[in-house]
């Protein structure tokens, strides 16, 4: 029995962080990897005749993603991860029990709220603007190295932000350490 | 969950995303990722805060911002990506699925992802860039100087992609695109609201304007295309016609006088002359079978050539005339670029059979250009039969035959630009040449038939 279009559309939307990310993992380009959800969703609904249920689409969306992703990353010549990793992540990032709940995407936003006003401006630059470290550096005055370490501990402040939100822990509403 | 994110995955995660990791550095991480579940959920989930950052609405200080107002010095390493930059288009969803569906699932799904308002852009972002360069492209600025293809395109720059299969794609601040196929030339106005084409084709997916900001209007010699409500549209300036085709959306054409010339809507085709005359017509898929009928005058439209009739037989012949590709003069048949439509589409099965005679024997090539499926995608690939035109055996005025697949075609060993993408391919101009000897060539019957047994080559 074909899917209806508003079921594939709410699957998709509810995993949209999920399909977005693997994208961006491979073009390294937030609004391309948006582009290429947008792309996929139509394309779902396109194929729809095809899937098995919903699991099937989650899946099948993943795939088409990092094909997509893939076709743009070389068009831009950018090295690639080779297709055993990717393989092993496209697996991880299908898992239901995976990273992108919806609980953690939840805890996630609530994190990037709590930054101070110049990690979220270097967010911002970084991904939202898509402007490379030099870029950053060059704004911001300050050398290139710096900007990766500074971007690395924002990473991983937002990941313990995160547990701690998830933990219940008592610190949730402190500002993100970096 | 690792409960301790190690900061080494996260440095070659940040070096990763600009693709400037060391090759040592790679291999790092691509050990790390095939041989740790633990680097693999973090890498995910670094990912994820990328995605998740970029939606986040900008907060940022006064003090901050005021710093973007000096000119923007734009790196030339900067990526593509800042300029491919597009939120989730509402239009397109709402479009698909109708306003039923879309109220069903926008209100709780989609509202919190897709509709939250984009950032501000910065002053970087107000530049018309140009990407997806393939070929031989150009940007010559207004005062003449030219400009890398890289950087933003100013003002008054006109872009050309020249010879075949070059392309390259335009973006605006605003989100909306427009593609350049191959042998066109687009001007910008003297803001990045207006662009005219000058020649070829272009294929635009053109947004609603931000608040306070002015459509995109395109521009050509016997219209001019605007509309508030953003659309997607392929437009085709040859000397004596212009072609507006609608895929998405309605579009406002009128001449350059201001006198409405209607509108077109989606899946229609308006075709404007110099004359003055309109024609409008539906947009129809692409037939697999080519058979046109020389008895008519169908080379009315045609750039090269003539029609005639040579003992009250109808023929096409060639005519002398300066080729831009090869740059020099040459007797050629070309028929007019029917970008939107298409001539014909083809499989590399698909047969294509030519009846001609030549006074002389000589070399001659019969060439198709193609493109994909999605009339919005620039990318175009050549066809071509390199061999030669055989004059008739003494005593005989009969026809020869050239018998050819699409196929052989491609993969002809005189074919510099074959296709890189898949079948079908879309032809959408052909040329019979025979360089610069006058052969005398007269083609009387032209037609290509899908594969299998109702048509040529099998699968």
């Amino acid at each position: 029995m074909t899917l209806e279009a508003d079921s594939i559309v709410q699957v998709l939307l509810r995993e949209r962080l999920r399909v977005t990310a693997l994208a961006a993992a491979v073009t390294r380009d937030v609004h391309a990897a948006d582009d290429i959800f947008q792309q996929v969703v139509l394309a779902a609904l396109e194929s729809r005749a095809q899937f098995r249920g919903l699991d099937h689409v989650l899946a099948w969306a993943l795939r088409a993603a990092r094909h997509r992703a893939l076709d743009l990353a070389r068009s831009r010549r950018l090295r690639s991860l080779p297709d055993e990793v990717l393989d092993l992540l496209e697996s991880r990032w299908a898992d239901p029990a995976g990273a992108a709940s919806s609980d953690r995407g939840e805890a996630l936003h609530r994190c990037l709220d709590r930054l101070t006003n110049s990690a979220r401006e270097l967010l911002q630059m970084r991904y939202a603007e898509g402007l490379t470290a030099v870029a950053v550096a060059e704004r911001l005055r300050r050398t290139v190295d710096a900007v990766y370490q500074t971007l690395s501990r924002i990473h991983r402040g937002l990941r313990e932000c995160v547990e701690r939100e998830l933990g219940g822990n008592e610190g949730s509403s402190r500002e993100v350490p970096l | 969950m690792n409960p301790s994110p190690d900061l080494r995955l996260a440095e070659l995660f940040v070096r990763y995303w600009d693709n400037a990791l060391t090759a040592a550095e790679a291999e790092e991480l691509e050990t790390r990722l095939a041989t740790d579940p633990a680097a693999r959920e973090w890498f995910q989930v670094l990912t994820q805060q990328a995605v998740a950052a970029a939606d986040m609405r900008a907060a940022r200080p006064e003090q901050a911002r005021a710093s973007e107002t000096a000119p923007p010095a734009v790196p030339a390493h900067a990526p593509e990506s800042q300029t491919t930059g597009r939120r989730w288009n509402r239009r397109r969803v709402l479009g698909y699925l109708g306003g039923g569906v879309a109220a069903s699932v926008g209100a709780v799904a989609l509202g919190r992802w897709l509709w939250s308002a984009p950032a501000q852009p910065t002053q970087q972002h107000r530049y018309v860039r140009l990407g997806s360069v393939r070929g031989d492209v150009t940007i010559v600025a207004a005062d003449g100087t030219v400009l890398p293809t890289d950087g933003p395109v100013p003002p008054g720059s006109t872009v050309t992609t020249a010879r075949r299969s070059a392309s390259a794609v335009l973006f605006y601040p605003d989100g909306s695109n427009v593609a350049l196929t191959e042998d066109s030339i687009v001007t910008l106005g003297a803001s990045d609201d207006r662009l005219r084409l000058d020649r070829g084709v272009l294929a635009a997916d053109v947004r609603p304007p931000m608040v306070g900001r002015s459509p995109l209007t395109l521009e050509t010699a016997e219209t001019v295309l605007s509309s508030s409500a953003g659309f997607i549209t392929t437009l085709y300036q040859a000397a004596r016609i212009t072609e507006v085709g609608v895929q998405r959306g309605a579009i406002n054409v009128s001449a350059p006088t201001g006198r409405s010339l209607g509108e077109v809507r989606g899946g229609e085709l308006l075709t404007v002359g110099s004359d003055g005359g309109l024609q409008r017509q539906a947009i129809r898929d692409t037939s697999d079978r080519f058979t046109p009928e020389l008895t008519r005058a169908l080379v009315a439209g045609w750039d090269v050539g003539s029609f005639t009739e040579i003992e009250k037989r109808p023929v096409v012949v060639p005519t002398y005339w300066f080729d831009p590709y090869h740059q020099r003069h040459m007797y050629q048949i070309r028929s007019d670029k029917q970008w939107v439509r298409g001539f014909f589409r083809l499989q590399p099965g698909s047969e294509i059979v030519v009846r001609y005679r030549v006074r002389e024997t000589g070399p001659g090539q019969l060439c198709f250009c193609v493109r994909t499926p999605d009339i919005r995608s620039p990318e175009t690939g050549m066809l071509e039969w390199n061999g030669l035109y055989e004059k008739s055996p003494p005593g005989s005025d009969s026809l020869q035959t050239i018998r050819v697949s699409a196929r052989a075609m491609r993969d002809d060993k005189g074919n510099k630009h074959a296709p890189k993408f898949d079948v079908p391919w879309i032809g959408f101009l052909f040329i019979f040449n025979t360089y610069e000897r006058d052969l005398g060539l007269q083609i009387a019957d032209f037609r290509v038939t899908p594969p299998g047994p109702a048509g040529g080559n099998p699968e």
